[in-house]
């Protein structure tokens, strides 16, 4: 029996400027005295609390809009198992009888794939499969570390294990988070003979598609993989040895193939066989500062065996890529014009899936406790940016509008209490900020008797009570509560690639 | 020798090269003025008064210690860093256009000594448009020494060295051990 090897089929695509990949890292070596690493890390995209264990992840959001696989979904419509049918050699008498039906020798085989929701066919099986695969997937946080990690090195090239979150959502949906999107859905395979005239059903196999796509914030090259595994067959669908699976990998607009891509392998279209494939590209719009690119990497597969033609190919296209430079810390600068001021090397690339909305998660019983009160609190009054459904926040880069989002929720003539500060919501970097908000509001606080910790002078005239999606809220917090969990939104919006004008919310958890 | 206005956000900017990313989730803790950080790796972080404003800087590279008139200043540190080579920047905030300031060339990698001065440090938030910017005094130049907290006067300073970080949160104590009475 021939067995098609499999192989990796790279389409010629549209050329970019000639783009260097990006290594992170400056080499050093640290003084004893120098604290340890901090909590949050590459791949860390939820908050630190969520990186530090006080808080869980949010569950991943199914993504809406994703783009539709470019060929038809159905490849097993009629039209399409005729035309494969003129194709197909007679089939032998060996394949016949393996059939069952030995007068079907020197009629056509066809095969074709089409995506199914998951039924009571073989169903023990595969959930059996997918039960066996979670007992081993890395949780939510350490996946996403995991996959940052690894498009790091270039020489990467190993498959990564499927997060534990996308295996609990096997519904055939796209599903994810900023930087990490994946699918699991049921295909059915299924074998014809076209013999005297007649259409004959001789087989049908079920399978389990996976396609896991991710990227990181701190490079330019992202992956698409593929998996393929069959778990239940009838007919010839249950044939074993007989069927090959053969994959090809593609990208569309700003991409370019990057190294360390797999066809599926072993390749063997056979129950229980975990067929892998791995892609990677790179964006072809990140060399200068302030590029964005976007674009669609995909997989096409079929099942491929002696005696039956497939009708085309499945195709599974990942949701919208988004690379950026625009975090290059080349730029501008303020100051006295140096000649060592020499333009930097441009740094700093990263890609995202920009249609997942990206959630800061701070905890009540966390690091910032204060912090998080006052946001619960402010949410719950009707202003903006809460979890899940909220009317998203979007970022605000201007530091003069800042400073006056600053300045107009926390006037400088409030003497602040000792070890307080103005704390604010919503964020004065964000364009819903007390003066860059539109249309405007006015002010509110919790202070006594809402909430003890939420102290303000009532000569300020801030009122209670008040509730509604324009304004702003203003409470005197701890200091340190106020400072660094608010700078706990820099690794965010790195982490998530959020530039000025991108959408996100804040999750406030127990 | 460069100085410029810096924009700083949550209380603080950093010491970093030119591929480092604005912001740290670090403090100086310890006294309450700069610290070396593990991110931006081999960096510095200075806490400021303000906490989102302008603050300036003056920085320069040094063959040597130079000698400072602590008198004029509220709080004078100084760290050590081990610096990986590169030119060396004072990045601020994360904001649009980029507020940095590049004031040295290419500085082969090695231990560094690194002080920092500052004043005007306790108007903080409440200071109005017509109350003097706060300002930092940056000093670099090779070697290795003790860490040194040579002089802590702002209420700013001695809110830091009293703050406990959280869990989670780098600590970055100097060799010395040293911690402001």
């Amino acid at each position: 029996m021939k067995v098609h090897s499999s192989g990796l089929v790279r389409l010629a695509l549209v050329a970019g400027a000639t783009l260097a990949l990006f290594v992170l890292g400056l080499s050093s070596t640290a003084d004893a005295s120098f604290a340890p690493a901090p909590s949050v890390r590459a791949g860390d995209i939820f908050g630190s609390d969520v990186a530090a264990g006080k808080a869980e992840p949010p569950p991943p959001v199914k993504l809406s809009g994703a783009k539709k696989d470019s060929r038809a979904a159905d490849s097993c419509e009629p039209q399409a198992l005729r035309a494969a049918a003129t194709k197909a050699e007679p089939l032998t008498a060996e394949v016949a009888e393996k059939i069952g039906d030995s007068e079907l020798a020197g009629g056509r085989g066809v095969s074709c794939v089409k995506p199914v929701l998951a039924g009571a066919t073989g169903r023990s099986e595969r959930d059996a499969m997918l039960a066996a695969q979670k007992r081993k997937a890395p949780g939510t946080v350490e996946a996403s570390r995991r996959a940052a990690t690894g498009l790091k090195d270039p020489s990467t090239t190993e498959v990564v294990d499927i997060p534990e979150w996308c295996l609990e959502h096997a519904d055939g949906q796209w599903r994810g988070y900023r930087t990490e999107q994946c699918r699991i859905g049921d295909v059915l395979v299924v074998y014809y003979v076209y013999h005297n005239g007649v259409w004959q059903q001789v087989g049908t196999a079920l399978a389990l598609e996976y396609s896991f796509a991710y990227t990181s914030d701190l490079i330019d090259r992202y992956a698409f993989q593929l998996t393929v595994r069959k778990y239940w067959g009838r007919g010839a669908g249950n044939f074993e040895g007989w069927f090959s699976v053969v994959a090809g990998a593609y990208c569309t607009n700003d991409c370019k193939e990057s190294n360390g891509g797999t066809g599926l392998r072993p390749g063997r279209f056979d129950r229980g066989v975990v067929n892998d494939a791995e892609s990677y590209w790179e964006s072809t719009r990140s060399s200068e500062p302030g590029d964005i690119g976007y674009s669609y990497p995909s997989w096409e597969w079929h099942v491929d065996g002696l005696g039956f033609v497939p009708t085309q190919a499945r195709t599974t296209t990942t949701p919208l890529i988004r690379c950026d430079n625009a975090f290059s810390t080349d730029g501008n600068e303020s100051g006295d014009p140096e000649t060592f001021a020499a333009r930097q090397p441009t740094v700093g690339a990263g890609c995202v899936f920009p249609r997942a909305t990206p959630v800061m998660t701070y905890s009540k019983t966390g690091s910032y406790p204060t912090l998080a009160a006052h946001i619960e609190a402010a949410q719950n009054s009707g202003l903006p940016g809460k979890y899940p459904d909220g009317p998203t926040l979007t970022r605000l880069q201007d530091p003069v509008k800042k400073r006056a989002n600053g300045r107009t929720a926390c006037p400088p003539s409030w003497v602040r209490p000792t070890g307080k500060s103005c704390d604010e919501y919503p964020f004065r970097s964000t364009k819903q900020g007390a003066s860059t908000q539109e249309p405007q509001g006015t002010a509110r606080t919790f202070a006594p008797p809402d909430l003890a910790w939420c102290e303000m002078d009532s000569a300020w005239g801030v009122p209670t009570g008040v509730t509604g999606p324009t304004g702003w809220s203003s409470c005197m917090i701890p200091k340190d509560d106020n400072s660094q969990g608010g700078a706990q939104l820099s690794p965010f919006y790195h982490g998530n690639r959020i530039l000025d004008g991108d959408p996100f919310l804040v999750r406030i958890t127990s | 020798m460069a100085t410029a206005l810096i924009w700083v956000e949550y209380n603080r900017f950093t010491i970093g090269g030119p591929d480092t990313l604005p912001g740290t989730t670090e403090l100086p803790y310890a006294n309450g003025l700069v610290a070396p950080t593990t991110d931006p790796v081999a960096g510095a972080v200075i806490v400021t008064g303000v906490q989102d404003d302008q603050v300036h800087v003056d920085a320069r590279a040094l063959p040597a210690r130079p000698s400072i008139n602590a008198d004029v200043w509220q709080d004078v540190a100084e760290v050590g860093i081990s610096w990986p080579g590169g030119p060396m920047r004072v990045i601020g905030a994360d904001v649009i256009p980029p507020s940095a300031l590049t004031f040295t060339p290419h500085q082969p990698p090695g231990p560094y000594r690194l002080l920092v001065c500052g004043r005007e440090r306790d108007a903080g938030e409440t200071r109005a448009p017509a109350d003097p910017i706060e300002q930092y005094l940056v000093r670099v130049w090779p070697g290795r020494a003790p860490d040194r907290l040579i002089k802590t006067t702002s209420r700013t300073s001695t809110y830091w060295q009293l703050a406990t970080p959280r869990q989670g949160e780098t600590f970055t104590e100097a060799a010395t051990g040293f911690r402001c009475r």
